[in-house]
């Protein structure tokens, strides 16, 4: 029965089954395989505590459905938050599903059919959409089940119009790739993607802030996509009409659009169905085969700030520099802290007058913690990109050649500090110029905030003295880290700064002893981190 | 039977394949020889569906490649030279599916691949993940997973690439057998010695286009070089070796 159905749209059962088990298994293996090489099988953990992270973050829908009985209005907002989260995965973590030319050196001689490669392909995308909307949305659709007291139909049409609403997500994603991919190269379309990343991870990031202003918001006093049609626009408000089927109160018009989104999704599948096909994979194979790039004719120089670079130095100098440049990952993570910095500043400084800890007694964080925050996660953030790459396997060349493995970790510490928070502290500086009036408070406020933030960044490097580029990608982890950041930094922070702003900051003498502490921490964390390389560097094999 | 007629392909503004006209018979093993960069591998990967030529024709085992890929993709048996498998498979894991891609039926798949693996020396790593496995372990089963379906044509991109001389052996000798069979074997390699060994018809492939073509014997002849090696050095543009080796120990001394 399931086999004739298969054969009727032409797609070979037995070849389906067999490929969508292994591709899954591939998947999985992957993940924690990879990571398992190099450190003791973190791979299904970071997966694991993924899906867990985004169970935590789906809690926050639950307060809002309870407390407010328009149905429309939050499931709107949380299948906004979902298909957010959902085509950020996509870009982010999962691209390799839609755009990996991997399977192609092995299947591409094969006798698979274009339609039968394609129906994988999508169960595949299908099998992510479906756990990661479940994960996402799980809290909210239980509070659905219960909101006017125990409603399984409300509660099953919201899992149905979250997935669904995800899984034209996925269609988008997949059309858009295969679009651009049709048009222009895979380099030009690496350099898209970055651009889109960038774009969606502001989204994303102003999405946790935005959020909770519109549930506020007058503007939703009356959220009713029958009575304000702008509302068609956000294709969210499409699949949360469906959850007025249930209640009994969908009129005329939201069947329509009922009707009208379950039109678009079939139109796209329909199209990605003709996309997404062998053929589309010899093509990403062919132009990810062309190896012919153009390498950047600007050389590094041999010094930085005037000082000349160690041999270690250099050849951390120009890693992450080309791995900027050509590494799309890499450049994809680095990239995506821009708009959550801009976002942080902007937000930071939204309250009026930042506060000048020097002349404030009682120094309350609120809101400019932010401009705090960022200084803080920027290069913790960093740190986690520069040890992972695909091309992690390259790293034998570390084992093999005489290279100072202290010298080595250094190095990518300092270059981190002075290319990405030196010239972030700059900016910074001139904000609380702007703000304090003062330039010699700016200064020293500054020079506080660096060398705070180069010992946390001394820590990470004693916690996990990892080399270059040396730790394979594994999916989830770099969401994951980012996740645990984003709530581990802001907690630390706004109990010690405040801190150090009340007892350091008044008096010169006090904050003299500080910086002289804080330097001479500085220099016994510079110690323990060769000790502890050089003690870790009997332990360091080759995991490629 | 393989038969290029007039096959292109373009990469851009390079011609990676320029107009190859070519025919090997059933029961031949042709050697398919080419500096670095010649063509070689894009040739076989156009005869195998991998690429889509950008003109002329690649017939193989009776059918076009471009109108019918999947007939031919049925008969044929690929070993590439890039080896590549999905490493988080185990050898018996990857060898099941591409049983299950061609259709065997299960029961008999089983104990092909049991054999195989037996006979590659791989039975007591069959559960082991292919990423465990050492470069010759992995072209034993890129070599088994070629051979499992029977395929009546075989393009083998440097096999013995990586293989321990006791299999390499074996491998040349049950090629030949196959051929004798009525297979049809198409062999891409660098190592000359064994070219000349175990192919009854070279080719060279230089810059795209077919320099030359014959028996060993042939080319050696038309060429008037006592070696293979020389041959493929006068045919191909190869430097003169004792200049080149002299320029490498001089860019070595220097300090």
């Amino acid at each position: 029965m399931v086999k004739r159905l298969f054969q009727g749209f032409g797609i070979d059962y037995s070849q389906w089954a067999a490929l969508t088990k292994v591709l899954l298994k591939k998947d999985f293996r992957e993940s924690s395989m990879s990571a398992g090489l190099s450190h003791g099988g973190a791979g299904g953990r970071v997966f694991f505590s993924l899906l867990f992270f985004y169970l935590l973050t789906g809690l926050i829908f639950v307060p809002i459905v309870l407390q407010n009985p328009d149905v429309f209005l939050t499931a709107t907002l949380l299948i906004s938050y979902t298909m957010f989260m959902i085509g950020g995965l996509i870009l982010v973590e999962y691209n390799s599903v839609v755009i990996s030319p991997d399977d192609y050196p092995v299947l591409g001689y094969r006798p698979i059919s274009s339609r039968t490669f394609f129906f994988v392909k999508l169960c595949n995308i299908l099998f992510y959409v479906l756990l990661f909307s479940t994960v996402l949305s799980l809290p909210a659709i239980i509070a659905y089940f219960f909101l006017f007291g125990f409603n399984p139909a409300l509660g099953v049409t919201a899992f149905i119009s979250v997935f669904l609403a995800n899984f034209t997500v996925a269609l988008v994603t997949i059309l858009f790739y295969t679009f651009v991919l049709k048009n222009v190269s895979l380099r030009r379309l690496q350099n898209i993607l970055s651009l889109l990343q960038v774009g969606l991870a502001f989204a994303i990031y102003s999405s946790f802030f935005i959020i909770p202003k519109l549930v506020e918001s007058a503007l939703f006093q009356r959220f009713d996509i029958s009575k304000s049609p702008f509302l068609l626009f956000l294709p969210s408000a499409w699949f949360s009409t469906y959850l007025k089927i249930p209640l009994g109160k969908a009129n005329f018009f939201d069947w329509l659009v009922v009707l009208g989104s379950i039109s678009i999704m079939a139109i796209l599948a329909y199209f990605a169905f003709a996309k997404l096909s062998l053929g589309y994979s010899e093509r990403l194979a062919e132009i990810a085969g062309r190896t012919v790039q153009r390498v950047s004719k600007k050389k590094l120089k041999w010094s930085l700030l005037g000082l000349k670079l160690t041999h270690e130095e250099h050849v951390v100098s120009v890693l992450i520099r080309n791995q900027f440049l050509y590494d799309n990952k890499f450049k994809m993570a680095v990239l995506s802290i821009l708009p959550l910095t801009l976002f942080y500043l902007f937000y930071g400084t939204q309250t009026g007058p930042l506060p000048n800890p020097f002349e404030t007694q009682d120094f309350e964080m609120g809101r400019t913690g932010l401009l705090y925050l960022l200084v803080f996660l920027f290069p913790m953030m960093l740190r986690t990109f520069v040890t992972q790459s695909d091309a992690y396997q390259a790293s034998w060349i570390f084992y093999t050649a005489p290279t100072d493995f202290q010298r080595l970790i250094i190095s990518e510490k300092n270059f981190l500090m002075i290319y990405f928070v030196l010239p972030f502290l700059l900016i910074l500086g001139l904000i609380f110029y702007h703000y304090f009036e003062n330039l010699l408070h700016a200064l020293l406020h500054v020079l506080v905030l660096g060398l705070l933030a180069h010992l946390f960044l001394q820590f990470a490097f004693l916690f996990s003295p990892d080399l270059p580029f040396s730790r394979p990608n594994v999916r989830g982890r770099r969401s994951r880290n980012m996740a645990l950041l984003l709530i581990a930094v802001p907690f630390i922070l706004y109990l010690i700064l405040p801190l150090i702003f009340r007892v350091v900051y008044p008096s010169p003498a006090s904050f003299l002893t500080f910086i002289i502490t804080i330097l001479t921490i500085s220099l016994i964390l510079e110690s323990l981190i060769k000790v502890r390389v050089s003690y870790y560097m009997k332990s360091f094999e080759f995991t490629g | 039977m393989i038969k290029f007629e007039n096959l292109s392909k373009k990469f851009g503004d390079k011609l990676a394949v320029d107009n190859i006209n070519l025919e090997v018979r059933p029961g031949e093993i042709m050697g398919f020889l080419g500096p670095n960069g010649a063509g070689k591998t894009t040739t076989v990967k156009l005869s195998t569906g991998m690429l889509i030529p950008t003109s002329g024709k690649a017939m193989v085992a009776g059918f076009d490649i471009s109108k019918e890929p999947i007939e031919v993709k049925k008969r044929i048996g690929y070993v590439p030279e890039t080896g590549a498998l999905f490493e988080s498979l185990s050898a018996w894991e990857y060898l099941e599916l591409m049983t299950e891609l061609h259709h065997m039926d299960r029961s008999l798949a089983q104990r092909k691949i049991d054999e195989f693996l037996t006979i590659f020396g791989l039975a007591d790593e069959k559960d082991h993940h292919l990423s465990s496995f050492s470069k010759g372990m992995k072209q034993k089963v890129l070599l088994a997973a070629a051979f499992l379906h029977n395929p009546e044509v075989l393009f083998l991109d440097e096999p013995l690439n990586g293989l321990d001389a006791n299999t390499a052996l074996i491998i040349k000798e049950l090629l030949k057998k196959m051929a004798a069979q009525g297979k049809t074997i198409m062999f891409c390699s660098h190592i000359l010695e064994v070219v000349e060994r175990i192919c009854t018809r070279i080719a060279i492939i230089d810059s795209g286009r077919i320099v030359a073509d014959g028996s060993p014997a042939e080319i050696l002849r038309e060429t008037s070089k006592p070696t293979l090696e020389e041959a493929f050095a006068k045919l191909t543009g190869g430097h003169d070796i004792a200049a080149s080796t002299d320029e490498i120990l001089q860019a070595l001394e220097r300090v």
